[in-house]
């Protein structure tokens, strides 16, 4: 059986990462930081398939916005003690994951 | 994760009423000389319909061992919603009793049972055992029905416990 893949999700992109490397921005915390995006045009497209907009993720995900429920974010339920929070507007969960996990 | 992506991102694709989280992002974020910091960013699959919470949150496995939450607590003692508390599979057998929570024709349940089945298949298919079905009952305030209207919302957690059985090794990592 021959696989079919659209067009924004190639194979190669499966493995891609993207770095970005940059001061941020108004914080100006004055530390390098670091940023690597795992397969990004395939969460890209799945972010599509949902009607997600990459603007929907900052806008719920604005740390100004969410001091409270970093501070009472559950040290992991699950098995894997993971820390997870849901942002303010409970759109969406953010959950730390091992290098396991990722890969 | 990276290694099941492709199939799950086909699986989406092909099922796309799917009731596996959805994943919209996975990063990986190094501050100075710190240790990477690795996120993901999914879906909340309990989401707050018009604001408001759910009035029943199950976390169902399937199982009866260790699947019970309100264990202590009386019949008499369970009249209110336990909203954001998450209860498990042993609690819905007793609430189902006690509250009537929905009735589902076969129209309707036919089309969700046949979607689960799917999305179990695959996630067996993917190796990954700990997982379960999150259910959100909410009773609709609009007085006109007698029996209680629930709306349901129906997610797999799958992903929320990525807990995969490694190659050649019976453990869970």
């Amino acid at each position: 059986m021959t696989r079919k893949r659209t067009i924004g999700a190639r194979e190669d992109d499966f493995v891609a990462v993207e770095y970005s490397k940059e001061e941020f921005g108004t914080l100006n915390l004055n530390r390098k930081v670091m940023v690597k995006t795992y397969a990004p045009k395939t969460f890209q497209r799945v972010r599509q398939m949902c009607g997600i907009e990459d603007i929907d993720i900052l806008q719920s995900l604005d740390p100004s916005k969410n001091v409270r429920p970093i501070q009472n974010a559950g040290l992991g339920a699950g098995a894997s003690g993971s820390f997870f929070f849901f942002s303010f507007d409970k759109k969406f969960i953010l959950k730390t994951m091992t290098e396991t996990e990722i890969n | 994760m990276l290694r099941m992506l492709p199939e799950y991102y086909d699986y989406m694709e092909q099922e796309p009423d799917s009731f596996i989280a959805k994943m919209f992002g996975m990063f990986s974020v190094k501050i100075d000389k710190f240790e990477s910091l690795h996120v993901m960013i999914m879906q909340n699959t309990m989401p707050h319909i018009d604001g408001a919470e759910m009035h029943y949150v199950f976390d169902m496995k399937g199982s009866s061992i260790n699947r019970e939450v309100l264990k202590k607590k009386k019949n008499s003692e369970l009249k209110r919603p336990t909203g954001g508390r998450v209860l498990k599979d042993l609690d819905y057998v007793r609430l189902k009793e006690l509250k009537n929570f929905f009735n589902l024709d076969e129209d309707m349940s036919e089309p969700i049972l046949s979607q689960l089945c799917k999305d179990s298949s695959f996630l067996m298919s993917q190796q990954f055992m700990d997982y379960s079905l999150l259910l959100g009952i909410r009773k609709i305030e609009d007085g006109s029905a007698p029996d209680e209207s629930t709306k349901m919302n129906l997610a797999n957690f799958a992903i929320n416990e990525p807990s995969i059985v490694s190659e050649g090794n019976a453990g869970v990592q």
